[in-house]
C-alpha cells in the first residue's frame, strides 16, 4: 500500500526515538489563574444578550416593513425590504457561532437557517408551497410546526429573491408569496425573542451559564463555559472558511462547488462577514482576548499577548476583504472575486490555530481530539 | 457529510499513495489498528506496533472511528464515525488495494462493526435516520462487501456491538440517541433528556430479539461501548448526554437472563470520568476489562467477575484501548499521540509519542 524510502524510515525512527521520553503529561507547568466565571459573565452581558437582542429587533423591523409593504404585494422586493433583510442576515450572522444554550432547543438553529441543505430540500419544498399556494405557510404559528426547510432565512431568500419571483406574477401569487414572507419574518421574531428571553430570565439558561460548578447540572466545572466559548470560536471560524467560502468555491471536502448560502439574494458574503464581525465581537468586546492576555501581565515569554493580538488582526484582515466584496453579485462565479475569497482562507486558518493554541494553554482547557469531540 | 461511492474510490486511490506513513522495517509479532488524524488535518487508518511504528496505513476521506478485524483473514475494516457513510477494508498482511464501500443513502454508520465468526459477513451499526430506528447492516465480505440486508437493532442509535464467544448471538449497545444528518451535522442529540438506551441480544441466525435490557425510564445515560469477557459477561461503558448526573453509574456488566449490574467505582474516579467512558476492552484472559475516559484522561481496570476496581493510569486525552497478548495488560492510545502500555500489575510502560492524534478506539490484530 505504501512504499517509503529508507531515508524517510530513518527520519521517522529518529522522531519516534526523540519522542520516547517519559510521558510529559504531568510535567507541564501549572497554568496561571484564568477567570472562567468573569469571562462567562462578560461574554453574556456584552455579546450574547446584546447579539440576540439585535437579532430580535432586526426580525421585528423586517416584520413591520413586510406588514406595511405587503399591503401592495410586490415582485421585486422594495428597497426597504432589501435593507431590512440584509440587516437581519447581519444580525443573525453575528450570533450564529453561539452553538450552545437556548438556540439548540426545538431545532431553533435549523429553523432560523437550514444550511447546509444536503438534499436541496429548501428549494423543492418552498417551490411546492408557492406553486400550490399552500395556506399553511402564510400563518406564522402553523409555519413553526412545518419542515425546517420551509422556515427561516433560507426560505426567505427563496421566497423574496428566488426563481419565479417577478412583478408580472398574478396578483394572488404575489399576495401569497408576500404573506409567506411575512409569516417567515414573524416566525423569526418568535424564535429570536424566545432565545433572548431564555438567556435573559434570571431563572433561565443564564443561571447555568453564570453558576458553573459541581452544583450545576449543565456546566459541572467552571472551565466548561470557557470550553463552550472556545469550541464556538473554533467552529465559527471553521464554518466561515470551510463551509461558507471553501465549499462554495469548490475547495471543500466534496471537491466540487456546493451551493452558497443565501445565494438568491447575493447575501452569502454579507453573512460570512457578519460571522466574522460576531466572532471578533466575542473575542474583543466579549473579553476572550483580555482573558487570554490580561494587559497587566508583564511576563510573556511565550508570546501569548502577541499571538492574541495576531488572532484579532487576522480576523480583521479576512473581515475587511469580505466587506469589500459583499455586494458583488454571484461572487463565487466571478473569477477575480473568487481568487480574493481563496486568500481569505489563510488568515482564518492562522487565527483558528493560534486561538486554539493560546486558549488551551492559558485557560488550561482540554480541547483534545477525543475529549472535546469524542463519540 | 455523505460521500459518493465514486468520490470515495477516487479519494482512496490517490491518497493512499500520498499518505507517506512511516513503515516498520522488521515487523513485530503483534499489531494493532486504529483510526487517526495527522497534523495537517488528514485522516488515516493504521496498523502499528506496540511501540508506535506504522506497519501500513490507509488514507481516509474523513474522520474514522473504530476498526474491526476478520478473525479468519485478519482483514480490517475501518468505519466512518457518525454520521459518515463510508467504510474501507484493507489487509493487515498483504499489499492489496483497499476496498471502499458505503451505506445506502438513507443510512449512515455509527462507527462500529464486527465480522461473523467465519469471516463471510460483516455486521455494522447504522442509523435509519428517516425511520428514526437503529439497524444492523449486513455486508457480504465475499461479494466485495455488498450490502445484503439489515436487521433491527431493537433500539435507537446502535453504537458498539460484539459477538458472544459461546453463542451465535450479537450484543448491541443501543445508545438511545435520535440523530439526523440534517440537524447539527448529524451529531446533535434530538431527544435530550429522553435518551432511550438499551442493551439488546439478537439471534444472528434469525435476527430475532432474544433479550433487551434498559436502565429505567429514558433519561441522560447512553450505553455506548462494550466488549465481551471470557464467560460471555458483557462489559458496557456509558456516556451522559447533556445535563450532568453525578449519581449515574457509567460502567455495567451483564450476563444473559440477568439484570444490568452497575460497577461501583470509587467516587473520586467517577468524578474524574466526568460522565464519559470513551472505550472498553477485555484482556487476553477474558477476566479483566479496561475502560478509558478521554475527559478524565485515565484508563481504569476492573475485574469482570467481581466488578472490583483494580487500578487507574493517567494520560491526557486517552481513549483507544486494546487487549494485548498478555493477560491483564492493554495498549492505550491518546488524542495527543501517546501509545501507552498499561497493566494491572506494573507501573505503566514507557509511552511513545507519535505524530498522530489517535481516534477513540484501538484494536489488536490477533
Amino acid at each position: 500500500m505504501i512504499s517509503v524510502s529508507p531515508t524517510k524510515v530513518m527520519a521517522v525512527m529518529l522522531l519516534v526515538l526523540a519522542a520516547s521520553l517519559p510521558f510529559p503529561a504531568d510535567a507541564q507547568e501549572p497554568p496561571r489563574t484564568f477567570d472562567h466565571a468573569g469571562l462567562a459573565r462578560q461574554v453574556l452581558e456584552r455579546h450574547i444578550v446584546p447579539g440576540y437582542s439585535r437579532f430580535a429587533e432586526a426580525a421585528r423591523k423586517l416584520s413591520r416593513t413586510l406588514d406595511r409593504d405587503c399591503e401592495r404585494p410586490f415582485g421585486k422586493p422594495p428597497k426597504a425590504v432589501d435593507r431590512d433583510v440584509r440587516e437581519l442576515v447581519a444580525a443573525w450572522g453575528r450570533v450564529e457561532h453561539i452553538n450552545f444554550g437556548p438556540v439548540t432547543v426545538d431545532n431553533r438553529l435549523e429553523r432560523i437557517l437550514f444550511f447546509p441543505d444536503r438534499r436541496g430540500l429548501g428549494g423543492r419544498q418552498v417551490a411546492r408551497a408557492l406553486e400550490t399556494s399552500d395556506p399553511a405557510v402564510t400563518d406564522a404559528t402553523a409555519l413553526a410546526g412545518r419542515s425546517v426547510a420551509l422556515q427561516g432565512l433560507g426560505a426567505l431568500d427563496i421566497v423574496l429573491y428566488g426563481p419565479g419571483q417577478s412583478d408580472s406574477n398574478k396578483p394572488e401569487q404575489l399576495a401569497h408569496r408576500c404573506a409567506y414572507a411575512r409569516a417567515i419574518a414573524a416566525n423569526l421574531v418568535s424564535l429570536a425573542q424566545a432565545i433572548l428571553d431564555e438567556w435573559s430570565a434570571p431563572d433561565g439558561y443564564r443561571q447555568h451559564w453564570l453558576n458553573a460548578g459541581p452544583a450545576d447540572s449543565v456546566f459541572v466545572k467552571p472551565s466548561e463555559t470557557t470550553l463552550a466559548l472556545a469550541k464556538a470560536f473554533n467552529q465559527g471560524l471553521e464554518r466561515v472558511r470551510d463551509e461558507r467560502l471553501g465549499a462554495a468555491l469548490g475547495h471543500g471536502k466534496q471537491r466540487r462547488k456546493m451551493p452558497a448560502v443565501l445565494d438568491k439574494g447575493s447575501l452569502s458574503l454579507a453573512l460570512a462577514k457578519a460571522n466574522l464581525d460576531g466572532l471578533l465581537e466575542m473575542y474583543e468586546i466579549g473579553g476572550m482576548h483580555e482573558a487570554i492576555a490580561p494587559p497587566d501581565v508583564k511576563d510573556d515569554a511565550d508570546g501569548i499577548a502577541a499571538k492574541a493580538n495576531l488572532v484579532a488582526r487576522e480576523m480583521k484582515t479576512a473581515r475587511d476583504v469580505l466587506a469589500g466584496l459583499e455586494r458583488v453579485p454571484k461572487p463565487f462565479e466571478h473569477a477575480p472575486t473568487a481568487s480574493r475569497l481563496i486568500s481569505v482562507g489563510f488568515p482564518l486558518k492562522n487565527a483558528r490555530e493560534l486561538a486554539h493554541e493560546i486558549l488551551t494553554r492559558t485557560a488550561n482547557l482540554s480541547l483534545g481530539f477525543n475529549s472535546s469531540d469524542g463519540d | 457529510m455523505a460521500i459518493s461511492r465514486r468520490s470515495l474510490l477516487l479519494g482512496c486511490c490517490s491518497s493512499v499513495l500520498a499518505a507517506g506513513a512511516p513503515v516498520q522495517a522488521v515487523p513485530l509479532a503483534t499489531f494493532y489498528a486504529a483510526a487517526r488524524r495527522a497534523s495537517d488535518g488528514s485522516y488515516s487508518a493504521a496498523i502499528f506496533t506496540a511501540d508506535g511504528h506504522d506497519v501500513r496505513a490507509v488514507a481516509l476521506p474523513e474522520r474514522g472511528h473504530d476498526i474491526t478485524v476478520c478473525p479468519v483473514t485478519r482483514r480490517c475494516v475501518v468505519f466512518a464515525r457518525r454520521p459518515g457513510n463510508f467504510a474501507i477494508a484493507f489487509s493487515a498482511d498483504r499489499d492489496e488495494p483497499p476496498l471502499a464501500f458505503t451505506t445506502p443513502p438513507d443510512r449512515h454508520f455509527y462507527g462500529h462493526g464486527i465480522f461473523s465468526r467465519d469471516g463471510r459477513l460483516l455486521y455494522a451499526t447504522e442509523n435509519d435516520f428517516e425511520g428514526a430506528r437503529g439497524v444492523i447492516g449486513i455486508y457480504d465480505v465475499t461479494a466485495r462487501f455488498k450490502r445484503v440486508g439489515e436487521i433491527a437493532s431493537y433500539g435507537l442509535g446502535p453504537h458498539d456491538l460484539a459477538l458472544l464467544r459461546r453463542q451465535s448471538v450479537l450484543v448491541i449497545a443501543n445508545g438511545g440517541l435520535r440523530e439526523h444528518p440534517d440537524f447539527g451535522g448529524g451529531r446533535r442529540v434530538l431527544n435530550p433528556g429522553a435518551i432511550d438506551t438499551s442493551l439488546a441480544y439478537v439471534d444472528l441466525e434469525t435476527g430475532d430479539l432474544l433479550e433487551r435490557h434498559v436502565l429505567g425510564k429514558p433519561g441522560v445515560l447512553s450505553l455506548r461501548h462494550l466488549d465481551v469477557g471470557g464467560d460471555d459477561t458483557v462489559v458496557v461503558g456509558a456516556q451522559i448526554e447533556g445535563a450532568a448526573d453525578h449519581e449515574a453509574a457509567l460502567v455495567f456488566t451483564h450476563r444473559r437472563q440477568k439484570a444490568l449490574n452497575a460497577v461501583v467505582l470509587p467516587a473520586e474516579l467517577k468524578d474524574r470520568i466526568a460522565g464519559y467512558v470513551s472505550s472498553v476492552a477485555v484482556d487476553a484472559s477474558g477476566e479483566v476489562a479496561a475502560i478509558t475516559s478521554s475527559r478524565g484522561s485515565l484508563t481504569a481496570m476492573i475485574e469482570i467477575r467481581t466488578g472490583q476496581f483494580l487500578r487507574t493510569v493517567s494520560c491526557a486525552d486517552i481513549s483507544g484501548v486494546s487487549a494485548t497478548p498478555m493477560p491483564r495488560a492493554f495498549l492505550t492510545t491518546s488524542g495527543e499521540g501517546a501509545v501507552l502500555p498499561v497493566s494491572t500489575n506494573d507501573a505503566p510502560g514507557r509511552a511513545v509519542t507519535t505524530p498522530w492524534l489517535w481516534d477513540n478506539h484501538a484494536v489488536i490484530i490477533a
